[in-house]
């Protein structure tokens, strides 16, 4: 019986380039389509169907009312234009006592994606930001731009305070006027009523946006049985002494809470909302949400 | 509520343990950087709730430390409230017999006694398997009969029978204290049984009372006292007769002289008058005496006897009747040769016949008399020295040891002499001081009187009076013959003492600059018509003093030595002194035997004959002998292994004859100064009255039982804390 492959063990041996193929080639060659295919192009014109081309994509309405198979042909037909937003704050730093924190969980996950649209001939670009926007990599769809796509995702440091709203609202006006793709990983602790405007915003454009929710199992159940001084990574000087015991109720009930709130709001501007964990493996947990993507 | 233990409850202090531990669990913590900040910060309602869970906890657990500690320091409560929640489980009784006299009155056949010792065998039939049981008999000191608690009730009962005949008296406060001490370490249902006459001396009097009041200061583990009258029928005035108590002219009495005894016969009762008394001497018969003032009452009785040197025992027993210990009295008489006493005269070149001290020598052993009562030497102050009090007066005979030092005259005395002289009267020796003209104050004061705390009984303060003023002059004050050593003065005679003036005189104040904390001051015994003191007493360990403010000589003017009581006046002061030691000989109850042999002995085995017990031989490493069982009254014989033969009268307290008993005022008296004391009428009440009314428990088992509860509840709350804080 083979062992289980964790790709985040790879993290050890070499960059993000060997984790994203291990995870693309390692998993997702058993998805027969891509779940990105036909994704968020320009429609150009009708043309008669002919054998060899995809079911899906055979103009109904039209054969409805002529009786004949036409096919919709798009602009850019095959160029998808993703951009990876990363949220690089110093809240991504938490790593709890999984191998990855948070932050570098997010980076396996975009590595992947990145690997994985670019290998479809995607285009792909890359936003890390934390209170301000701090890389922009425009979107390009040949192979040497994933190498500078993981470089920079590799130079980045999580650092600085979170105020995700703002940056998101910035973002939709300045970088993504454009439709696309939009794939935002972050573990978004911010309001979930600023966030769900500023991801309306986003939606305003037009973009399909996925919301790769990224959290530590310590956020999410919060195991803690001693008094605890918690130190916030984003605020120096800012600390809560606390019986975690007797808090946890409260503090799962605000968590999970914001939580529903942000996933109901998402749900509601028909945004994929996917929760990640940093303690289930990137291969697994992302193979899960393409497999179940590839359905629609 | 009180507290048995009340040191303990300095323990309280641990109840800051459980704030301290919090204080010390907030600084442990563990630290950690954490991302999701917006969802730690609580409801004002929470943090309310978080702060409330932990401060009830808190006082949980200083409750639990509180209630421990108060627990140790074994608290009591008085209340009914804890009468069916107390134990009812075995059972410890000491059972005390009152052992005095007035128990061995005999009413309708039977005695206090007879009947105590029945009640005692009902108790201890009424005893459950399990309970235990001792016996205290209340003498002058608590006798042990069963000394510890014993399950074995036939032992029990076995030792009823050792109760000895009831004599003297019987200190009930020491023996009910004696009882407590023994269930000290006792079981919770804890009794004392006072098995009693109802006599109110040895229970209410004045002197009892306070004994009582020390009992219920004593903190001791509750205990009920019930105290049963077993003589509920006796008559409260029953007809008895009793003798007073001997004393004798002189303690000290020389051979051939006469000697005065004197006593009386108390009677009370319808029908009963004083009857015949008969007189033993050592022992044997020596005749009948009749009470001097029949209808009189107490009746005197008076009568002289010549003694040969050595012990003698006068004996007086008044015929039987129902009370028959306080028929009897003793008086042990020491008879010597002579007695012999040393002068010690101021002048350090006076020559034989012309010193002041010679007066007094010549009327203690006038040259002409062959067989003088004392044998007196005078020897100069340059010859006193530390060793001359205990140098016999006369070089051949070992003993003749002074048993008198008079200081004559005396200018003043050395550091050496005092202290001499202080030992020697420590040790049963007596002294009589006589200042004159001589006499330098600060010598005296310093050496001797050191503020109170020296031997001198009185401050030498200055001469006072002119010589000149003869017609003026003090003489001694009739009034103040009370004293045993003036009471032969009382009557005035052509040339007696109180024709004697004092024209000059010393001023002596007792209680001039005593230190009031370590000092005392003397008595006097005999004062002028001034008002000042003429002669001044105090004791000195075992021995007497006597200051005299004038010399004993024809100084000063004064018309002393020419009166013929002179020569009384000698002699009782001597015989006075000389008596200090005879005190040794006539005793309390209880009081230890001190005796070394005269002549001297090698230590060897001494055999004791005690009243209505077996003779007991006791060995004697070195002297003296010193022999404590002495607690029942009358007549101890000491015989040495070379024969010779000392007396000692352990004296009856003669108000054990009066058989008054208590009031309701008296039992309600001692009732409240001893916590937890009942009457009862009978055994049965006991059994109906325990449990019930408000009794004295201790509660430590209540509060254990609450620190069980609370400790139930705080593990409890603190489950219910981390299911929570796990939920």
């Amino acid at each position: 019986m083979p062992l289980p492959f964790d790709p985040s063990e790879l993290a050890k041996y070499g960059g993000l380039t060997l984790v994203a193929r291990q995870v693309v080639e390692g998993y997702l060659t058993g998805i027969h389509r891509s779940p990105f295919k036909g994704f968020s192009v320009e429609f150009a014109e009708h043309r008669q169907y002919a054998p060899g081309d995809e079911i899906r994509r055979i103009d109904w309405r039209t054969v409805g009312k002529t009786d004949k198979y036409f096919v919709k042909e798009y602009e850019e037909e095959t160029n998808l234009k993703a951009w990876l937003v990363v949220d690089a704050s110093g809240s991504m730093k938490f790593r709890g006592r999984q191998k990855l924190s948070k932050f570098e969980y997010t980076q396996h996950v975009a590595a992947s994606l990145a690997y994985m649209l670019l290998a479809q001939l995607d285009a792909v670009g890359l936003i890390t930001h934390d209170t301000k926007v701090r890389n922009v990599v425009p979107p390009k769809t040949n192979a040497k731009h994933l190498l500078a796509l993981l470089r920079t995702l590799e130079a980045t440091k999580p650092t600085g305070e979170t105020a995700l709203a703002p940056v998101w609202d910035s973002l939709a006006g300045q970088f993504l006027k454009r439709r696309g793709m939009v794939v935002i990983l972050s573990d978004c602790f911010d309001d979930a009523d600023a966030l769900g405007r500023s991801l309306q915003h986003l939606r305003f454009r037009n973009h399909e946006i996925l919301l790769f929710h990224i959290l530590a199992p310590e956020e999410i159940e919060f195991p803690f049985k001693h008094p605890t001084k918690f130190r916030n990574l984003e605020t120096l000087g800012h600390e809560i002494l606390t019986d975690t015991r007797r808090l946890r109720d409260e503090y799962l009930k605000n968590f999970n809470d914001w939580r529903d709130k942000l996933k109901r709001r998402a749900e509601d501007l028909q945004i994929d909302y996917v929760p990640l964990r940093t303690d289930e493996p990137v291969d697994r947990a992302l193979g899960h949400y393409l497999a179940k993507r590839s359905l629609h | 509520m009180s507290f048995l233990n009340i040191a303990i409850l300095a323990g309280l202090a641990a109840v800051v343990i459980p704030p301290i531990v919090h204080l010390f669990n907030r600084k442990k913590y563990d630290v950690l950087d954490w991302a999701a900040m917006q969802f730690l910060d609580v409801s004002p309602r929470t943090r309310k709730k978080l702060f409330l869970e932990h401060f009830w906890l808190m006082l949980l657990r200083m409750a639990l430390v509180g209630l421990v500690v108060s627990a140790f320091a074994a608290p009591t409560v008085t209340s009914s409230l804890f009468n069916y929640l107390g134990s009812r489980g075995e059972r410890d009784v000491v059972i005390v017999i009152d052992g005095s006299a007035s128990m061995a009155y005999r009413h309708r056949g039977t005695t206090g006694t007879d009947a105590a010792k029945d009640a005692a065998r009902d108790v201890i039939d009424r005893l459950r398997s399990g309970d235990r049981v001792a016996i205290i008999l209340a003498k002058q000191q608590p006798q042990m009969l069963l000394g510890s608690l014993t399950e074995d009730r036939d032992r029990a009962r076995n030792t009823l029978d050792l109760v000895p005949v009831p004599r003297g008296t019987g200190d009930l406060p020491a023996a009910v204290q004696a009882a407590q001490a023994l269930l000290e370490l006792a079981r919770p249902d804890r009794d004392v049984i006072v098995l009693t006459d109802d006599q109110r001396y040895g229970w209410a009097d004045e002197g009892t009372v306070g004994k009582w009041d020390l009992v219920g200061k004593v903190k001791t583990l509750p205990v009920q006292t019930w105290v049963l009258n077993v003589s509920p029928d006796r008559p409260s005035d029953p007809a008895n007769g009793a003798l007073e108590p001997i004393t004798a002219g002189r303690a000290v009495a020389t051979a051939g002289l006469d000697i005065r005894f004197k006593s009386a016969i108390r009677f009370s009762g319808a029908g009963k008058g004083p009857g015949n008394v008969k007189l033993d001497i050592d022992g044997r018969p020596a005749g009948d005496l009749k009470a001097e003032g029949p209808t009189a009452n107490p009746a005197p009785l008076g009568f002289t006897r010549k003694f040969n040197a050595g012990s003698h025992l006068v004996t007086l027993t008044l015929e039987p009747d129902d009370l028959p210990g306080d028929n009897r009295q003793d008086y042990a008489v020491e008879v010597l040769p002579a007695v012999p006493v040393l002068i010690v005269d101021g002048d350090p070149n006076g020559r034989p016949d012309t010193r002041g001290a010679d007066f007094l020598k010549t009327a203690l052993a006038p040259a002409k008399d062959t067989r003088p009562g004392f044998i007196v030497r005078v020897i100069n102050i340059s010859e006193f020295t530390g060793r001359s009090p205990f140098e016999p007066v006369t070089p051949r005979d070992a003993n003749s040891l002074p048993r008198v030092v008079v200081l004559a005259n005396l200018a003043g005395i050395s550091p050496e002499q005092s202290t001499a002289v202080e030992k020697y009267a420590s040790e049963g020796g007596s002294v009589l001081v006589a200042m004159g003209d001589r006499g330098n104050p600060r010598s005296w004061n310093a050496q001797a009187f050191k503020a109170g705390r020296g031997w001198l009984p009185a401050l030498v303060v200055e001469p006072v009076g002119s010589e000149a003023e003869i017609t003026t002059a003090p003489r001694p004050l009739p009034a103040s013959y009370t004293h045993p050593a003036f009471e032969i003065f009382k009557d005035p005679l052509p040339g007696g003492f109180a024709t004697a003036y004092f024209p000059r005189r010393w001023k002596l104040d007792p209680a001039g600059g005593v230190n009031g904390r370590n000092g005392s001051s003397g008595l006097t015994i005999c004062s002028l018509t001034t008002g000042e003191p003429l002669f001044v007493e105090r004791g000195v360990g075992r021995g007497r003093v006597i200051l005299s403010a004038v010399p004993l000589d024809n100084s000063w003017r004064t018309n002393l030595t020419r009166l013929p009581d002179f020569i009384r006046l000698a002699h009782e002061l001597v015989y006075y002194l000389a008596g200090a030691k005879a005190a040794e000989r006539n005793l309390s109850a209880g009081q230890p035997i001190v005796f070394t042999p005269r002549p001297a002995e090698p230590p060897a085995a001494v055999t004791v004959y005690a009243p209505e017990a077996a003779p007991r031989v006791l060995p004697v490493d070195k002297w003296p002998l010193v022999f404590n069982g002495t607690k029942d009254p009358g007549a101890y014989k000491l015989v040495t292994a070379a024969g010779q033969v000392q007396y000692f009268a352990v004296r009856t307290d003669p108000r054990e004859s009066v058989l008054t008993p208590n009031s309701a005022d008296d039992r309600k008296k001692i009732a409240e100064a001893v916590p937890g004391m009942q009457y009862v009428n009978s055994l049965d009440d006991i059994e109906t009255q325990r449990g019930s009314g408000p009794q004295t428990r201790e509660i430590w088992w209540v509060l254990l039982l609450i620190v069980i509860g609370i400790l139930g509840v705080e593990v409890w709350y603190t489950r219910r804390l981390a299911k929570k804080g796990e939920g």
